[in-house]
């Protein structure tokens, strides 16, 4: 309880100062103008209005978001990154996580406390005005107001309106800790007060040029949308799309959050070259679907950037971005394979017991990676597919069970697929002590991608892609295929390591 | 003794010494060295299998005008595909052995390593150029030669004036068996490239399957960069085996050879001043 005086105390200290005062006239000022305009506008209609219209209209008017309350959000956001982390919280957090944690709550803080003023602003504005629990008549014209009023379209969406402020409380609140989450982030890998300044400056301006000169045409790329709930509602058409981007982005923040540590543990900063020339590689085989320009459905997208091959329709630039992305990574897994199969010696034999335990210890980690190349494909073509302009809503529109089909012939038939070549690549690499003739017979083995070979699609060469569903044939088949295929492998593998003599 | 004779025919002769004694000598003994049963099986594996695949797909249900249409759709698809790999794997992983188990650093004591390595990029050029070669010469001499007294394929000429489809048709002119020596040489000379580039990364890197499967990844990515970019006619590919696009002026196809010499070029370059440093 002491502890709990204490810190309440301390908070009050360091919070209650005149900068929140000053903005709570700023804000009073603002919301009275509002305030007289409303009653103004209802007199005009004869329409009665009641608090909700305030209260909507005044959480999520975007200038004053854009022009006054982000400004301070982001100089809060510097100001925590800048003042309050010091090399002696470091010190006392333990790890950048931790730091990084802090300095969100940190910002929450700042958060909870802007929202408290507004909150007792409206609340002293509210006097005189009409409560009710239910939208105003006012609020359900649609026609004839000099500018679209935000309770005015949000009440078409939402019946309620405490459940639409909350949801513009919530998706505000989210937005914000994920641009303050990236300013940290990038204060930390760069270490430099610099990056973090121009970067908000940038965000803020962005707010600016892309709400005011942006083509409302393509909601992704118009940055209040994902802070301003009526915005969003109008450029996607759904309430949740906005939701679902702002949260899939602090998902990602928050994985590189917990890897940070990682990274400096380990002090390898060195820039993995193979790596980035793989993903420009990926980004260059995945170019062509840009330049579509028919694409009704993210189904589609799925097709066209995975299409591989087919025995119908054969196109030559599709099996290239697909002997690319898929082969591609092959190579780069029997890579570190190989590297795994030079280094090995007796002693490591000996370490391990034996053989099965060592390339077992050694697969783990391809099997993880080759979940996370077909997890950042998909997200990828994903976000294409949004800069695109394709929204989620389409692909519920359209037939279901075929985006359902779509998902597991990419997921567990390309996790299959990929899983053979390089089990089969490691089986003749290891029989014949060189990994080259591995890759080699796989690259062989692409030749029955081609058409006229594989027609009743039973050797395991590219079985996972796209082109084969629109084949007519059932993914579900081509998953037992290469599940056959996989016992197979795995059993001569076990023979061929299970041996009791053996040369290295 | 003689090096200290400043006299210039002196030299000339004492590099004809050297050049007749110990690389000649040397050249003779690695490709002895390397024709034995084993290799020999490799090669035929490599050479032969593919064309057959392909001309058994395509002997029927395909209309052709001209005996040397055949020839260039068994070419298509197969063998373009796995060009570069076909012919690195025809010699260049021999020495992916030599230089895992030490033994250059015993090579040393005998000859030269710059000797050495000069010789076995020799031999390399003369096999992958022999490799590249005969895999086009053996179908172009089946198809062409022994395939119309067999009547396999149906052939319905047309009248009037032949339209030649595809780059290096203009050879034709010369006679068919020219047009083949030149076509084959001319995917030979490739062939050589392609395994030089290999076999010179691998004596710079030392990584072997880095260095095997580059010129491959050159070669795919060079495909599929000029087919996305619609330059179809400098692409490394299709100036090698010129079935799928329609015929262009023939100085399209120094382009991408140009680039892979400058490539070779300049790895031999750098061997050239690494050899000295890392492995002597």
């Amino acid at each position: 309880m002491n502890n709990f005086n204490y810190r309440l105390n301390r908070f009050l200290d360091e919070e209650l100062s005149i900068k929140w005062v000053i903005i709570g006239i700023f804000l009073y000022i603002y919301g009275f103008r509002m305030r007289s305009n409303l009653f103004i506008l209802s007199n005009s209609e004869s329409k009665l209005f009641n608090n909700w219209d305030l209260i909507v209209n005044f959480f999520s008017d975007l200038n004053l978001q854009i022009y006054f309350i982000s400004p301070i959000l982001l100089f809060l956001s510097l100001k925590i990154i800048h003042l309050e982390l010091g090399f002696p919280l470091l010190i006392r957090l333990g790890s950048y996580k931790n730091w990084i944690i802090h300095s969100v709550i940190q910002f929450i803080k700042k958060l909870f406390i802007i929202t408290c003023i507004m909150v007792i602003i409206i609340s002293l504005l509210l006097i005189g005005v009409p409560l009710e629990f239910k939208w105003s008549l006012f609020s359900t014209i649609n026609e004839g107001l000099p500018n679209n009023l935000p309770s005015n379209v949000i009440s078409k969406y939402i019946r309620l309106p405490g459940v639409f402020l909350f949801f513009q409380l919530t998706l505000f609140f989210l937005f914000f800790i994920v641009v303050h989450l990236f300013l940290v982030i990038l204060y930390v890998y760069t270490k430099s007060r610099l990056y973090p300044t121009i970067c908000a400056i940038m965000t803020w301006v962005l707010f600016i040029v892309s709400f005011k000169l942006f083509p409302a045409s393509h909601p992704t790329i118009i940055l209040p949308s994902y802070f301003n709930l009526i915005q969003g509602i109008k450029g996607f058409g759904n309430t949740w799309t906005p939701f679902f981007i702002v949260i899939l982005g602090l998902f990602l923040l928050s994985f590189l959050t917990s890897k940070i540590d990682k990274k400096f543990k380990r002090k390898s900063f060195t820039f993995n070259s193979k790596y980035a020339l793989y993903c420009i590689l990926v980004l260059l085989s995945l170019l062509p679907i840009l330049r579509q320009t028919n694409i009704r459905t993210i189904q589609e997208i799925y097709i066209l950037a995975f299409y591989g091959t087919s025995q119908i329709g054969f196109n030559f630039l599709a099996f290239m971005s697909y002997l690319i992305i898929f082969y591609g990574y092959v190579l780069l897994t029997l890579l570190s394979l190989n590297k795994e199969l030079d280094n090995l010696s007796y002693y490591k034999v000996l370490r391990y017991g034996n053989l099965i335990k060592w390339i077992w210890n050694s697969f783990v980690p391809i099997l993880k990676s080759n979940f996370f190349l077909l997890l950042y494909l998909f997200s990828f073509v994903l976000l294409i597919s949004f800069l695109c302009g394709v929204t989620l809503n389409d692909t519920f529109s359209s037939n279901k069970s075929s985006s359902l089909l779509i998902f597991y012939h990419f997921f567990i038939n390309g996790y299959l697929q990929i899983l053979f070549y390089i089990l089969f690549a490691f089986l003749i690499g290891w029989y014949t002590k060189n990994m080259f003739y591995g890759f080699f017979s796989i690259i062989t083995l692409s030749i029955f991608m081609l058409p006229g070979l594989n027609l009743l699609k039973f050797i395991p060469s590219g079985l996972n892609s796209m082109g084969y569903l629109l084949d007519g044939g059932s993914p579900y088949i081509t998953t037992f295929i290469l599940l056959l295929y996989l016992i197979v492998l795995i059993g001569l593998i076990y023979l061929l390591l299970n041996k009791k003599d053996y040369d290295i | 003794m003689r090096v200290f004779n400043s006299d210039f025919g002196v030299i000339i002769e004492n590099l004809k010494w050297e050049l007749e004694q110990v690389i000649l000598h040397q050249i003779k003994k690695e490709l002895l060295r390397t024709m034995n049963w084993k290799q020999i099986i490799i090669w035929v594996i490599l050479i032969i299998p593919l064309p057959i695949i392909k001309f058994l797909m395509v002997d029927d249900g395909y209309i052709y005008n001209r005996q040397i249409e055949v020839f260039l759709r068994v070419n298509s698809d197969f063998v373009p595909l796995l060009f570069p790999l076909l012919i690195i794997a025809a010699y260049t992983p021999r020495f992916i052995g030599e230089q895992k188990n030490n033994f250059l650093l015993y090579v040393n004591s005998r000859i030269s390593l710059k000797d050495y390595f000069y010789v076995k990029l020799i031999v390399n050029i003369i096999i992958s150029f022999f490799i590249a070669f005969f895999c086009v010469f053996i179908p172009f001499l089946f198809i062409m030669y022994i395939e119309p007294n067999l009547n396999i394929v149906t052939i319905s000429p047309i009248k009037g004036n032949i339209i030649p489809i595809t780059t290096f048709e203009q050879f034709l002119t010369f006679g068919t068996f020219i047009y083949g020596l030149i076509y084959s040489s001319w995917v030979g000379i490739n062939g050589v490239l392609y395994a030089t580039f290999a076999l010179l990364l691998l004596m710079i890197s030392e990584k072997p399957l880095v260095s095997l499967t580059t010129p491959f990844i050159y070669y795919i990515f060079g495909n599929f960069l000029t087919q996305l970019l619609n330059y179809d006619k400098f692409s490394p590919g299709s100036t090698i085996f010129p079935f799928s696009i329609s015929i262009q002026p023939l100085w399209t196809v120094l382009v991408p050879f140009c680039v892979l010499l400058m490539i070779v070029l300049i790895l031999f370059y750098i061997l050239k001043r690494q050899v000295g440093a890392s492995y002597e």
